[in-house]
């Protein structure tokens, strides 16, 4: 909020450096710019209803400077006629807090003076007419939000007496704005009502049916708390905010509120005349001091320091709080009642620190008996990002949501894994609607992006990873995991499913498992030409991997193939198991022998090498499929590997291993009706 | 026959004195090693005699060959001039393609690292939770204005009670992690967080923020300023100090503003810092008292502090980087860059 110079002058006692106040309430109270003619003071939030005003920031100035602040006297000649004679008040909803009133009669309304016009221009309100303005003039002083009647357009019983009443809204009850707008209204918006309609909607706006025009002569002014929840909600519903909403929403101190009445009718009577029936009409309590011990351990706990009792005294009376009793060891304060931010000894812990000022607080370290440790699921992601690097890929990161052409490109994928998706109910933009469910849907974007990017170095072959959460429904709760998504691309489709098997056999060679599995995966061919699931050996299926299909590499405008592949990591930890043993290094020599079968296409490599481990156990070292020769008849396969044996304990003789070559050839011919070449 | 073979290694030995140049070892070769050579004569001499014989024979004669041998090998050596590489080393190198890590995430790490050396504990939270403890179990029911700091992505799923979104700040997880963790914690949490905001060069809606939290053991504003030291101190590789400024939130209280000396112009006053020699790196505080109760703390036996801050603009300020919306463009260019 911008205030101006010249009218904090007024409320203000003393020689004033401004350069230096702004200093001051820069490091101590609220962020503040000054300019020479405005001190510009971000307030905050739960200072608002005490500090938004001349007077709150002239006593905020008061406390952290030797200046005095000082309010103008208010001086009501008022009428031997009660306002209760014309007034009467129905409060029938407990979110009306307060209700004060005062009824004005004969004044007379114009247009505001040149110095009102001005005053509210600088505060970015525009002028009405003189009574309206001079409200505005004490909401900017007092930080009071009131609002004037014309009491004329209120309608009158028999006995010439107005009911004011303050009700909840019922369902779709439609509400008149000063504009002449119709807003309906949500059940339970707080209401001010005469006997036959509704005059203003309560902390937001006063309606057209009882505003104030330059022919208004009788008056009833209205000052009153409403709870600061319902008109939060309630402005925001009907799109309604207006300087009252936004002060009634961090909250009205009926104090303010009382005291800002008087001012205001002082001012109407001062500069329109009229006449000031006898009375406040007033319903509710108005703030109290809270009395609150303050005790000097907790506030050195607190902030390190071994405070000065003295010291301690003095900054709580700059306050304006009340010191009722001090002891050895305490101090007991009553607080000023229009500091309602002020309820709990670490309120006044706050208040003593920022006046003493927080730069006097000195540092220590952390002194406890441990070690910091990290969830296991860092190291491991760090031990996953360093491996994949190692394989030529650079680590992105992407934006966490997809849109509704990436779900129906994915749908079939999706639906595997997820009961429903998550979707943002007010998303950034359409291209953010739903959580991401996995990693690779957004690399696909990447690869596309970086093959622009680099196309006129004719280089062709990028390889993208990234680990992050993904979620989705699943058992009607949040299923969010960890996931590795990688996305490659080159020219050659089977280059990049070698690539693809490279790195994943490069990943388990570092993460300590033999090998992952390989299993085909039955889905949409719409989405992949090919895919594989990525299995351990103990059957738990970790992610899968594909190459894209035709269709959705030309909708995402790819013209060379791309493999995905996504892992979930919170299912690989379980599995991995840290702990590295040394192996001897192996002291026999071991002995090489190929072996080339013919077996149906169908057959699978994997189920093929088990079978060898399974015959001859550990004499049989590695396998290692070095050749595939497809179509070497119709429906046949050749496939081409090389044994490797070792006894730990003897060098084996030629005529051992040519044994155990012969069990390995018996079974497979068995088991796969393969043919030895 | 074995004294033939004895004559030819003598003569052999003789000669390979006399040999100057790679004509005169040219002609050892003929006489020695060639087809119609004393060697292969020899072979046609000994091949009929009797087996037994043979195979003694057979053995010197590899012997004598294996000599010669090593000396036409030996000879030629010395004799070839050694040949230079013709190479221009202006020749353009075997380009090296290597993948790298993201500049933030590494940051994260290494800012993750330092709190682990100050006895923190890095724990992991999820970047969709409830309104509960996003909002409510910080001290903030609904329809708090304060609320209104956070422009919130909400989710539209219906899922069991509560009402989900995507948390704002990593501040969402304090109360869980008082509850579950022994007293005196130190914890630190780094994640990604989201709010409905425009983006432009220095805004995004999704970004990374790390969360402190302490309790009992000491954990109040010094030990905070401290350990914020050490922190800010080795993410820019300089000593920076710490200063805090009033604030509000009202999950603490005390609340703070964090901020260190400019790391562009050193606290001398820049555009940057707007002259004030200060940039603001974080919002800090006291936890308050009901945030403590919802953890089912008392609150009079009990305290400690928390604090947030942004790593994007951690990282911005350290490299320099002008636009925000870098670090989730998956540009080669960017990440390549810092060579991680």
């Amino acid at each position: 909020m911008k205030f101006r110079i010249k009218d904090l002058e007024k409320y203000l006692i003393g020689k004033k450096d401004w350069k230096k106040i702004a200093k001051e309430l820069n490091d101590k109270s609220f962020e503040t710019i000054y300019d020479g003619k405005f001190l510009d003071i971000d307030i905050l939030a739960n200072r608002y209803s005490n500090s938004a005003s001349l007077i709150g920031i002239a006593r905020e100035i008061a406390s952290l400077t030797n200046l005095k602040a000082k309010e103008e006297k208010i001086k009501i000649k008022e009428d031997k006629e009660k306002a209760e004679r014309y007034v009467a008040l129905k409060i029938e909803s407990n979110r009306c807090l307060n209700y004060f009133g005062r009824v004005v009669l004969n004044v007379k309304n114009s247009k505001s003076p040149q110095w009102l016009k001005e005053f509210l221009k600088s505060y970015g309100i525009n002028s009405i007419n003189f009574l309206v303005d001079l409200s505005n003039f004490v909401m900017i002083e007092y930080g009071a939000p009131l609002h004037i009647f014309d009491l004329d357009k209120i309608h009158k019983n028999s006995k010439n007496l107005a009911k004011i009443i303050v009700k909840e809204a019922k369902e779709k009850e439609v509400f008149i704005s000063l504009k002449g707008e119709e807003y309906r209204l949500p059940k339970g918006a707080l209401l001010i009502k005469d006997e036959k309609k509704i005059i203003a909607l309560a902390g937001i706006q006063g309606s057209k049916t009882a505003e104030v025009d330059l022919n208004t002569k009788n008056i009833f002014i209205e000052a009153a708390v409403f709870d600061s929840e319902i008109i939060y909600r309630v402005s925001r519903e009907i799109n309604l905010q207006t300087d009252a909403s936004y002060r009634f929403e961090r909250k009205a101190l009926a104090l303010n509120q009382l005291n800002g009445l008087e001012r205001l009718t002082f001012l109407i009577q001062k500069y329109c005349g009229g006449r000031v029936l006898k009375g406040v009409i007033k319903y509710g309590d108005i703030e109290k001091p809270q009395n609150i011990v303050l005790k000097l351990e907790r506030l050195k706990e607190y902030s390190g320091i071994d405070f000065n009792k003295n010291i301690v005294v003095n900054i709580l009376k700059k306050l304006n709080c009340k010191i009722l009793k001090t002891g050895k060891d305490y101090i007991y304060v009553a607080t000023p009642a229009y500091r309602n931010d002020l309820n709990m000894e670490e309120d006044l812990i706050e208040e003593i620190l920022r006046i003493y000022g927080y730069d006097k607080i000195g540092t220590k370290l952390p002194r406890l008996e441990r070690v910091g440790k990290e969830n296991e699921i860092f190291e491991f992601e760090d031990f996953i990002r360093k491996a994949i690097r190692k394989t030529g890929l650079t680590e992105v990161l992407s934006y966490s949501f997809i849109d509704d052409n990436d779900l129906e490109n994915f749908k079939d994928l999706i639906k595997n894994y997820y009961k429903e998706l998550i979707e943002v109910i007010n998303p950034i933009s359409l291209n953010f609607k739903y959580f991401r469910p996995f990693v690779f849907i957004n690399l696909i974007k990447g690869i596309k992006t970086n093959l622009g990017y680099y196309n006129w170095l004719r280089k062709n072959n990028i390889g993208i990873f990234e680990i992050g959460d993904v979620a989705g429904i699943n058992k009607n709760n949040v299923d969010e995991k960890l996931n590795l998504g990688i996305a490659l691309t080159e020219e050659n489709a089977k280059k990049l499913l070698l690539k693809v098997k490279g790195i994943l056999n490069f990943l388990a060679e570092n993460l300590g498992f033999c090998r992952f599995y390989y299993p085909y995966k039955e889905i949409n061919d719409e989405i992949f030409e090919l895919a594989y699931d990525i299995k351990l050996e103990s059957g738990v299926n970790i992610g899968f991997l594909g190459l894209l299909s035709k269709k959705i590499l030309s909708f995402y405008d790819i013209e060379q193939p791309v493999a995905i592949l996504e892992i979930n990591l919170n299912e690989l930890l379980k599995e991995y198991n840290e702990e590295k043993f040394y192996q001897p290094i192996p002291k026999f020599p071991a002995v090489l022998r190929d072996l080339s079968i013919i077996v149906p296409e169908y057959i699978n490599s994997d189920e093929v090498e088990k079978e060898m481990f399974d015959t001859v156990g550990d004499l049989l070292e590695d396998v290692e499929l070095f050749d595939i020769f497809m179509d070497v008849k119709e429906g046949y396969k050749s496939l081409s590997y090389h044994l490797i044996f070792r006894d730990p304990k003897k060098t084996l003789s030629s005529e051992e291993v040519n044994n155990l070559m012969e069990k390995i050839t018996k079974r497979l011919i068995n088991k796969f009706n393969a043919e030895v070449r | 026959m074995k004294e033939e073979l004895e004559n030819i290694l003598k003569e052999a030995h003789q000669l390979e004195f006399e040999i100057k140049t790679l004509e005169d070892l040219e002609n050892f070769r003929i006489k020695f090693l060639g087809r119609k050579g004393l060697l292969n004569n020899f072979v046609e001499k000994f091949k009929d005699l009797p087996r037994e014989e043979r195979a003694k024979i057979g053995e010197y004669f590899n012997y004598v060959k294996n000599e010669i041998k090593k000396i036409y090998e030996d000879l030629k050596i010395k004799l070839e001039k050694p040949k230079k590489i013709k190479f221009d080393i202006a020749h353009p190198g075997e380009k090296i393609e290597i993948g790298y890590l993201n500049i933030l995430k590494e940051s994260i790490k290494k800012i993750r690292e330092t709190f682990v050396k100050l006895g923190f504990d890095i724990e992991k939270g999820r970047e969709i939770v409830t309104e509960y403890e996003n909002f409510d179990s910080l001290n903030m029911p609904k329809f708090h204005p304060a609320r209104e700091m956070f422009d919130t992505l909400w989710i539209k799923n219906k899922i069991g009670k509560d009402r989900y979104l995507l948390r704002t700040h990593t501040s969402a997880h304090q109360v869980e992690i008082i509850k579950n963790k022994k007293l005196p914690l130190r914890v630190a949490i780094p994640g990604k967080t989201f709010r409905h905001e425009a983006t432009d060069v220095r805004h995004e809606f999704q970004f990374h923020q790390i969360e402190i939290l302490g309790i009992d053991g000491g954990a109040n504003l010094q030990e905070l300023k401290g350990v914020l030291e050490i922190v800010f101190s080795e993410f820019f590789n300089k000593k920076l100090d710490v200063s805090f400024k009033a604030s509000y939130f009202p999950f603490t209280e005390p609340s703070l503003e964090v901020y260190i000396k400019c790391v562009i112009c050193n606290g001398k006053g820049c555009q940057l810092c707007k002259n004030s020699g200060l940039l603001e790196v974080g919002g800090a505080g006291m936890v308050h008292p009901n945030v403590l109760k919802e953890a089912g703390l008392d609150p009079k036996e009990h305290y400690g502090y928390a604090a947030g801050m942004g790593i994007e603009r951690l990282v911005m300020l350290k490299y320099k980087i002008d636009d925000i919306r870098l670090f989730n463009s998956q540009d080669l260019r960017f990440i390549n860059q810092f060579r991680l």
